[in-house]
């Protein structure tokens, strides 16, 4: 009886100290439960799709400091916001670079990429993304409209014109974008541009305009009115 | 059988010619979603070059609607195939996709208006029967081959329709000067560009109701000379007729919804003389030089690729139909 006593308290001492038994494999029974099967790693496809959407959200805080810029008078005030719109943009830019690195077929990304660059003043690097953009879609009028603005900064009016009449025939509304950031430039020219080629182009681009606003049905947002 | 089935039921249709450059999709083809294809606009073609739609084989759709002349036929009022003048001026059936709806004084859609030139009998135009189709049609090896291949049904009056109105859709006309210059910033010569200024000015406002990418938009304009050729039942002296496209305003004379008019400059000094007030068309004065600037601007709407382009043009090799 005493020798029944003591097996006993031994396998029930024994069986305390080996715990619970497990399934094979690991991981507990309740609560906590098994280990999840590994996440599936993102595509590159995919990752460049984030940076992307994050270089969107940084343009699009810097477009908020720039509206909040555009309407303050304190110049210390403006300075302060300067700094943060380039900030952001320089994350923006960082943000698409990694995205190209991921897809570099992603046209938006090198588009998107040209504008942050063309908004911190590395034109030359701006066209050059404009210009990839365009090499794997030639169709993107958004990259068109961008590169047809940084052309206008740039004084190259003849290109700026192209750009114009390219838009009028695929995409009427970005021409008419470009055509309003044109006639934001004329009011303020940049210096050092040749005069009487500004004068021409000042000529054409006041022609086009009104050539614009008398072919406004032709913006789509008229159809209705046919 | 998929292409009859996506082809039944659609009140408008719309097409997929090749538009000019720039142009926008035609506004017909926003309502619906499917698209046309090209044995339908071909079929359409065939039958609005054949005369044996009518009820005497003499008469068809381009006995009126000719292409030269931006598919107007240079009388005032048409003649049908019994010899019965029509009402009004054969209008021109050009960028008919961007309208939205046609006829003189109805608003009808596109297969709705075809019933009066195939089946009216006052005045007779092409004099056909509703509820039979020639024979000569039936028997055309042509149209059994075609109706066949694109149409689930036999040769019926609504498919032929269907056809007609493909091919009408068709038609757009784009290039001419103005929208080599519009598209192509190819400008005109200065003179044309003054009577464009001229035309778009408050002081003869004409893009009030020749505006919009057919020049027409959609308006009806009431006419304020009392009719005595026709009479709306006898009530009313006055009827409103819509604004014509003034594209290839150049061929297509004579002018205006009754053919009154043989040249663009009558038309100026009917406008300049003030003809509705109440309508603002109150008058003007305009110089000799203003009216050459005008008519110069009107000539730069002459698309010369459209009148002579052959997709658009009679596809019969043989004499029968016209």
């Amino acid at each position: 009886m005493k020798f029944k006593l003591l097996v006993t308290f031994s396998l029930t001492i024994l069986l305390g100290l080996s715990g619970p038994a497990y399934p094979a494999g690991g991981g507990s029974i309740s609560g906590g439960g098994m280990s999840s099967p590994a996440a599936p790693k993102k595509t590159p496809q995919q990752l460049a799709v984030i940076n992307y959407n994050k270089g969107i959200k940084h343009r699009d805080k810097a477009w908020k400091y720039q509206e909040k810029s555009a309407g303050m008078t304190d110049a210390e005030q403006i300075a302060k916001y300067d700094k943060k719109v380039t900030k952001e943009f320089g994350k923006a830019a960082n943000k698409f670079e990694a995205a190209i690195k991921k897809a570099p077929r992603l046209h938006e990304a090198h588009s998107s990429l040209g504008y942050a660059l063309r908004n911190l003043g590395d034109y030359g690097a701006s066209l050059a993304a404009y210009d990839r953009a365009l090499d794997l879609n030639p169709s993107y009028t958004e990259a068109i409209e961008y590169r047809g603005e940084t052309y206008l900064a740039l004084g190259r009016f003849e290109a700026t014109q192209e750009a114009y009449i390219k838009l009028v025939q695929m995409d009427r509304p970005k021409a008419d974008l470009l055509m309003a950031a044109i006639q934001k430039f004329l009011k303020k020219p940049s210096a050092g541009v040749d005069q009487e080629k500004l004068r021409r182009f000042k000529d054409w681009a006041n022609t086009r305009n009104t050539l614009a606003q008398l072919t406004q049905d032709l913006s789509g947002k008229a159809a209705s009115n046919w | 059988m998929l292409l009859a089935s996506l082809l039944s039921g659609s009140q408008t249709i719309a097409s997929e010619p090749t538009l000019p450059l720039g142009f926008p999709k035609p506004h017909q083809q926003q309502s619906v979603n499917e698209p046309l294809v090209e044995p339908l606009i071909e079929l359409g073609r065939h039958l609005f070059y054949d005369a044996r739609l009518s009820t005497n084989d003499t008469t068809s759709c381009a006995t009126c609607h000719i292409q030269a002349l931006a598919f107007t036929d240079g009388k005032p009022t048409s003649i049908g195939a019994t010899g019965a003048l029509t009402e009004h001026n054969a209008m021109s059936l050009v960028n008919l996709a961007y309208r939205d709806s046609f006829g003189w004084r109805d608003k009808h859609d596109a297969r709705q208006q075809l019933d009066r030139p195939l089946f009216a009998e006052d005045p007779i135009e092409m004099g056909m029967n509703p509820k039979a189709i020639p024979e000569s049609i039936l028997n055309e090896p042509y149209y059994q081959s075609a109706f066949k291949q694109i149409f689930s049904d036999t040769i019926t009056w609504p498919n032929i329709k269907q056809a007609l109105v493909a091919f009408e859709l068709s038609l757009v006309s784009g290039n001419s000067e103005y929208d080599d210059w519009v598209f192509q910033d190819k400008p005109p010569s200065e003179a044309a560009i003054a009577g464009m200024a001229l035309f778009h000015s408050d002081r003869l406002n004409c893009s009030q109701c020749h505006g919009g990418i057919g020049f027409n938009n959609e308006f009806f304009i009431e006419e304020t000379e009392p009719r005595t050729d026709f009479q709306d039942n006898g009530s009313e002296p006055t009827i409103p007729f819509r604004t014509a496209t003034l594209r290839n305003i150049e061929v297509t004379a004579p002018y205006m919804h009754d053919g009154r008019f043989e040249t663009l400059e009558q038309v100026i000094g009917f406008y300049a003389a003030g003809p509705n007030p109440e309508n603002n068309l109150k008058g003007f004065e305009l110089t000799a030089l203003e009216t050459q600037q005008l008519l110069l601007f009107l000539n730069s709407l002459t698309d010369q690729t459209f009148l002579t382009n052959p997709a658009f043009g009679n596809p019969w090799q043989r004499a029968k139909p016209n």
